[in-house]
């Protein structure tokens, strides 16, 4: 007997490196995307915008010693390429080192100087911080790991280098006297390094009433010390000089927050940008965030200068990277998509195929037709009055000829009663005789359009939901996402595990799993999702509410839509320079477009030269509003106005304060 | 030489006052949008207990409630006022106010008397933590009591919205670097889990879940907390049959002992994430006290006004449990 389990039980398997050990994340990590993010491997800032679980933390995971270790360890190649891992990572997460904290106890009782100290006091732990990790970082190699992965690097297997790199930065001028007393060893240097950060975290923590003499007058310049140490550490052969420096500064969107709690957040936020301004090539900075959480032109501390894209730091958009374009052959989601799957099912025991060319594929099968959905909707027996849906003046004769067509292809009967509603198709119902073939059946491209309203109106007049299966399907609802696709993946397994219970389980084969199964799955995910709105970290039911408000307006319009004139209402469009005029309702849709909640994109206007922006629900959303998720069409065109009557009637106090900053 | 056994008495208010000297204590509470805001200072001004009173009046960031909070609170002051509290003895402090004004309301009533009660019935964890913590610490604080009101029910719908990111308790952030591994990671079960699935994937640091389940619990929270516990398994699942255990979600003491079981008494690291009922989460706040763990959470921006309804009595008295931190100078929980 096997025991069944679900590959994707645990969602984060590449994000959670030191939960369970690096061994996870190595057996799990797709190399896939590695090629198309290797700005990440290259000298220089790198800012990595995406949504939530698009991916952002899986690759600046790779920048980890201990990821670095983890592969060295268990043989696997490193997936960067040989040219661009010749580097040593480190980093500071703002929130858990408790940098962020600073300005929660003011430094003083004179708040124009506390205002002037915050910040310098925040840079100096910083810069302690992140010295103290790239000096670990160093050491980590040397003892966790043979030579061979320090000779690959560029380290020293040697420690006394180390420690007379450690030695000589101490002395530096950038710390200003702070090691009067001298260093022994890079060990000795790191534990009085600790000191200093520790006796910071005691201050916060009201441990001791004050900042130290030996700290206070030692503060260090925003981002100096860094560069002194890879410096110090290239001038002892500690590391060789080829070997970059790159340093992750996580939760820096958190910072654009803290004014809730305290008055320093953007303040923190121009430190950081400092470090990045410094633009010495001795240290590469790389900051993961969400799009609208870096600013156009994010501005420095104690300058009137301001960072600059492709000048300071590149931005690269991970999402747009996973988006499906124009040319699917571009699209490198579905064999991202498809080496994770692999990857997960082999982890879990099952046995792969080796006739399958693609495993998704396998498991999920191809999403079905429309002439088979329609089968799915409607079963034989179902009247074809009840679908087609007869206008009160069309005459018997015409009716019987739809309904004839229904007998042997519905599908194309429903688009039939929607041809003769549109403008100028009317007058077929009077003729005496109808052609064999209707004579939408020649127009490819207008059924083809409509396909996705066709099926959603069959099934709602038959009171269906609709079906969600196959992997093509599967990836069109993960909109690129990989952990939209991965919390699909689990939610279908579950649903399969479940019909399963009772079955015996001869082997542990990869499963082709029923449509009507992944059905369910799908539509449990899509709940889920569209709970987490509300319920995830920075989780707001104003958000959910207007999206629950905007499903279902979509849904009303497509469904009433009989004439399926605007088959591509399940999306709306404004116009830029309209929108332009009112920022608190760009700032609100720029904010569900960060979470995830809606996907936009820039839009071809009908009318010439008009520059215009549309929006869709995130595409994982679809189930769950029984509406589909293909783009087709124009979208449904709108006013701010309209916008912010939505807003209005789902957060009237969001509203107001939206107006309030116009 | 044996361990000397260490009896924190806790139960229904009357009984433990009945059985502690006759002396006043300083009171502090927190004027709230709940019905049991008022209850405990009621109850202990009957008994004519009270030798001063300091309260909060904690202001929710805007939102479609706040008329509705605004109009509760009232009431309740009107409530308390009529019990003897005056304006003076209010202070307003925003929520997610910087924890600096937090600490100077807290530091404010720690001085005022060497008996003191507080009722963390309505007061949020961002407020009730620090307190606990500069009580306990207080030397001067010869006698700490700690009151909770059950209510009658709570709202059936959302009772908290828009949560914070994930960060420290005011007062209980990490200090040591490095910091040293964390092998446990105690998670009180709640309503709401808040994006604390999200979370376990990188910021619980390798410390293994353990969960915190309140037991018995009532018909009307059951779904609610079994809820929860799906939603950390959906991210995490739970390997162990100790990493679910049933504690006593009134009972402090219970959980206290049982973080010391599970850290062999702190030799294992430990940090908290306390979404479960208050007395729970004192028993965290307590241990973490002790042994400077780090507590982790994610603020709620917005409370429902009617987050709990009036007041669940038995016998015809309020249900007000009280719980002795400190006695005669001595504290009662120690590692």
């Amino acid at each position: 007997m096997v025991a069944l389990i679900n590959p994707f039980q645990e969602l984060y398997v590449t994000e959670s490196y030191l939960d369970g050990g690096a061994e996870k994340f190595v057996n799990g990590f797709s190399p896939v995307i590695v090629k198309h993010a290797l700005s990440i491997f290259q000298p220089g800032n790198v800012i990595l915008k995406g949504l939530p679980g698009s991916g952002k933390s899986m690759l600046l995971n790779l920048l980890r010693p201990d990821t670095r270790i983890a592969y060295h360890k268990l043989g696997v190649p490193f997936p960067v390429p040989a040219t661009y891992s010749k580097f040593i990572g480190a980093g500071i997460n703002l929130n858990r080192s408790v940098a962020d904290s600073f300005g929660q106890r003011p430094f003083s009782s004179d708040s124009e100087i506390n205002k002037e100290l915050t910040p310098l006091y925040f840079a100096d732990f910083i810069n302690c911080w992140l010295v103290h990790d790239i000096f670990s970082t160093v050491l980590t190699f040397q003892k966790e790991c043979s030579g061979n992965l320090c000779d690959e690097i560029g380290i020293t297997r040697d420690i006394n280098l180390v420690n007379a790199a450690a030695i000589s930065l101490s002395k530096d001028d950038c710390w200003f006297g702070y090691f009067e007393e001298p260093v022994a060893s890079a060990e000795d240097f790191l534990s009085r390094l600790s000191k200093r950060i520790t006796t910071y975290r005691s201050f916060v923590k009201r441990n001791i009433n004050d900042i130290p003499k030996t700290i206070a007058t030692t503060k260090t310049d925003t981002g100096i010390p860094i560069t002194k140490t890879v410096q110090h550490l290239r001038d002892n052969h500690a590391i060789s000089p080829l070997v970059q420096a790159y340093v992750r500064i996580d939760q820096y969107e958190e910072l654009a927050w803290l004014d809730e709690v305290q008055p320093h957040g953007p303040v923190f936020q121009e430190v950081i940008h400092r470090f990045l301004g410094l633009r010495d090539a001795r240290v590469s900075y790389r900051i993961g965030t969400r799009k609208f959480a870096w600013a156009q032109t994010p501005k420095m501390f104690g300058t009137s200068a301001s960072l600059e894209n492709g000048r300071t730091h590149k931005e690269i958009t991970i999402d747009e990277v996973l988006l499906r374009h124009e040319n699917r052959k571009s699209w490198i989601f579905p064999d991202f998509a498809e080496d994770i799957f692999m990857r997960r099912a082999k982890g879990a025991g099952y046995q792969n195929p080796e006739i399958a060319k693609s495993l998704l594929s396998y498991a999920f099968g191809t999403s079905l037709t429309p002439e088979h959905k329609v089968q799915t909707y409607v079963r034989s027996k179902t009247p074809p009055d009840k679908i087609l849906k007869f206008e009160k003046d069309w005459p018997e004769s015409w009716n019987d000829y739809l309904r004839e067509i229904a007998k042997s292809d519905l599908l194309s009967a429903t688009l039939g009663s929607a041809w003769v509603r549109q403008r100028g198709k009317g007058k077929i119902v009077h003729e005496n005789k109808f052609p064999n073939d209707p004579p939408w059946a020649e127009k490819v491209w207008w059924k083809k359009e409509r396909y996705p309203l066709t099926l959603m109106q069959i099934a709602s007049r038959n009171q269906q939901q609709l079906q969600w299966s196959g992997k093509e399907e599967i990836l069109a609802l993960s909109g690129g996402n990989i952990l939209a696709f991965l919390s699909l993946c689990q939610h279908i397994w579950d649903v399969w595990l479940r019909f399963m219970r009772d079955a015996p389980v001869a082997s542990a084969n990869l499963p082709e799993i029923e449509p009507s199964v992944q059905t369910i799955g799908i539509q449990e995910s899509s709940q889920e999702w569209f709970e987490k709105i509300a319920e995830a970290e920075h989780g707001d039911y104003r958000r959910q509410r207007f999206i629950r408000y905007l499903g279902e307006l979509f849904y009303k319009k497509l469904i009433d839509d009989v004439a399926m004139s605007n088959p591509g209402h399940n999306g709306f469009s404004v116009r830029v320079d309209e929108l332009d005029q009112h920022p608190g309702v760009k700032t609100f849709l720029n904010t569900l477009e960060d979470y995830g909640d809606l996907v936009g994109m820039k839009h071809t206007s009908k009318t010439k030269g008009e520059k215009r922006w549309k929006w869709y629900l995130n595409p994982i959303l679809s189930p769950y509003f029984n509406i589909f998720q293909v783009h087709t069409k124009e979208p449904y065109y709108v006013y701010v106005k309209d916008i912010s009557g939505w807003m209005e009637k789902t957060n009237p106090t969001l509203s107001s304060s939206a107006s309030a900053s116009e | 030489m044996h361990k000397m056994i260490n009896y924190r008495p806790w139960g229904k208010l009357e009984w433990v006052f009945s059985n502690l000297p006759d002396e006043k204590y300083y009171f502090v509470g927190c004027v709230g949008t709940e019905d049991r805001c008022v209850t405990a200072y009621e109850e202990l001004t009957k008994k004519q207990k009270v030798s001063g009173q300091s309260f909060v009046e904690v202001l929710d960031v805007p939102s479609d409630y706040s008329g509705t909070a605004s109009t509760k609170r009232q009431g309740n002051l009107a409530k308390l006022k009529s019990n003897g509290i005056s304006e003076g003895d209010v202070t307003q402090i925003n929520l997610l106010s910087c924890e600096e004004d937090i600490i100077v309301w807290i530091e404010e009533f720690v001085q005022k008397d060497s008996r003191l009660v507080i009722d963390i019935s309505s007061l949020p964890k961002r407020f009730f933590f620090p307190a606990i913590r500069l009580l306990l610490k207080q030397d001067s604080i010869h006698d700490l009591l700690v009151t909770y009101t059950i209510p009658m029910s709570y709202h059936h719908g959302n009772i908290a919205e828009r949560p914070s990111e994930w960060r420290a308790l005011p007062l209980f952030g990490p200090e040591t670097h490095p910091e040293p591994k964390y092998e446990v990671a105690a998670i009180g079960v709640g309503f709401l889990p808040f994006g604390l699935p999200d979370l376990l994937k990188s910021d619980f640091l390798g410390a293994k879940p353990h969960l915190f389940f309140p037991f018995p619990a009532s018909p009307s929270t059951y779904f609610k907390t079994w809820e929860f516990v799906r939603q950390i398994e959906s991210s995490l699942p739970l390997s162990s049959d100790d990493q679910l255990v049933r504690i006593n979600g009134m009972d402090p003491s219970d959980a206290f002992d049982h973080i010391c079981w599970l850290t062999e008494q702190n030799t294992k690291k430990a940090l908290f994430a306390p979404y479960g009922p208050k007395p729970m989460s004192l028993g965290m706040a307590i241990y973490a006290t002790l042994t400077e763990s780090p507590v982790f959470y994610t603020q709620p921006r917005v409370y429902h006004p009617d987050y709990s309804i009036g007041v669940r009595c038995k016998d015809g008295r309020p249900e007000v449990y009280t719980y002795c931190l400190k006695l005669g100078g001595r504290n009662l929980f120690q590692i």
